[in-house]
């Protein structure tokens, strides 16, 4: 049986990451209840696994980490959400589209729901919880190589969502950026 | 370095390119006004997404609500404890009775009755009987022995009692038609008065005396008579001597 860890270091690590987990939680559910719960939830594993945190710098990394194996648990299916297929995007950034002035946070949501899982995650640690390749590669257990081509092939498809006069969610009709 | 390289390794932050391959990626990118300008570009996206991506609101009630989600798993971890902690004392509990029932004794009468007959006085000589409580009070102290001034053959049982809050007093039971005779043996120190209890005191029927033997120095004999004189049940021809 493990024992919680002291309120007095839960409450520390709580006042230091609930806001960036929040953040990673709606960005990766897309949904603002399903980011509070898997924020809670991640943050009760923490509370009774604080042993596992042996270097007090690699609490982010380790929280963000608990959130996502949550959020896979959670997501038995993709099927109730059409997700489009990156294997015709290339590795290499081709020449890009006009990148847009400022990223509107919705259509940017809107264009993180529409990725797989496999491509959604690194696409937000890289970006939002400023990881390095490698910390990403050793978060989602895969070779460094592999998050790299994810990364450019997510990065293409939201370039290309992104689009001024892209439509935005339901509006979209069609695949996107050659798929 | 070529453009295609570049831009393969353009991406790369600090930690994740050799040190070498930077100092090569920022001279082609200083030299390179193509790939300069594409990694601008790139740098601003990025940027954008940056902003846009940690650009979620937090609901102001959450904090509170996770408060109180941690405080109630917290507790509900103390109360699994808890009851785990009671399923495992009864677990011990009835292993311990089951083991406490398992461990009885079977009664045999045979075994009962001959201790009885070897611990009582009864067909045997006042010497015989004599020597065995002997045998028994030497077990408790080896100074100890059976009063020579009684009759055995009146001897009934030997046991350890309750003498007004002093427990496992060794007493030795004598009965006569309707009489008793309890004797039990105490230590001189037991009781504050006993060192001046000297003469016999008749209470209600009951004769109680405290009885002291040159051989037992240290060790009173509280005897207390009941339906009968004291003197039933001494050996005849034996006058009662002073204590």
């Amino acid at each position: 049986m493990e024992w919680p860890g002291s309120q007095r270091r839960v409450q520390q690590l709580v006042d230091a990451h609930y806001e960036p987990l929040y953040r990673y939680a709606f960005r990766l559910s897309g949904s603002a209840a399903d980011a509070d719960d898997l924020t809670q939830e991640a943050f009760c594993k923490a509370q009774l696994q604080l042993h596992q945190l042996r270097d007090p710098a690699r609490a982010k990394p380790w929280l963000f980490s608990i959130l996502r194996n949550a959020y896979l648990h959670r997501v038995r299916s993709d099927a109730h959400h059409k997700r489009v297929s990156l294997d015709a995007v290339g590795d290499l950034p081709g020449p890009a589209p006009e990148p847009p002035p400022e990223v509107d946070p919705d259509q940017l949501q809107a264009a993180l729901n529409d990725l797989p899982e496999a491509f959604r995650t690194p696409v937000i640690l890289f970006y939002f919880g400023e990881f390095s390749y490698r910390d990403i590669a050793e978060q989602m257990d895969l070779p460094i190589g592999t998050v790299m081509s994810r990364l450019a092939r997510a990065k293409a498809h939201l370039r290309a969502r992104l689009r001024p006069g892209e439509p935005v969610g339901a509006d979209r009709k069609g695949a996107t950026n050659g798929m | 370095m070529e453009c295609d390289l570049a831009r393969r390794l353009a991406p790369l932050g600090g930690p994740d390119l050799e040190p070498a391959d930077r100092v090569a990626l920022d001279e082609h990118l200083a030299g390179c006004p193509r790939c300069g300008a594409a990694l601008a570009a790139d740098r601003a996206f990025d940027a954008g997404l940056v902003r846009a991506m940690g650009s979620v609101p937090i609901p102001d009630v959450f904090r509170a609500r996770l408060a109180t989600r941690l405080l109630a798993a917290r507790m509900a971890f103390y109360r699994r404890l808890a009851l785990r902690g009671l399923v495992a004392l009864l677990a011990v509990g009835v292993a311990w009775g089951g083991l406490t029932m398992w461990r009885r004794p079977t009664l045999d009468p045979t075994a009962v009755a001959s201790q009885v007959y070897e611990l009582g006085g009864q067909g045997k000589t006042d010497a015989e009987a004599r020597d065995g409580v002997t045998g028994w009070l030497k077990q408790i102290d080896g100074r100890l022995e059976a009063p020579d001034e009684f009759n055995y053959r009146l001897f009934a049982f030997p046991c350890r009692s309750e003498l007004q809050g002093l427990a496992g007093v060794p007493t030795l039971v004598f009965v006569h038609n309707d009489a008793v005779m309890r004797v039990y043996a105490v230590r001189e120190s037991a009781f504050r008065d006993l060192p001046a209890f000297r003469e016999g005191v008749e209470v209600g029927g009951c004769v109680v005396e405290a009885r002291r033997y040159d051989t037992m120095p240290g060790w009173v004999f509280v005897v207390v008579t009941a339906g009968a004189p004291p003197d039933e049940f001494r050996r005849p021809n034996r006058p009662l001597q002073p204590a």
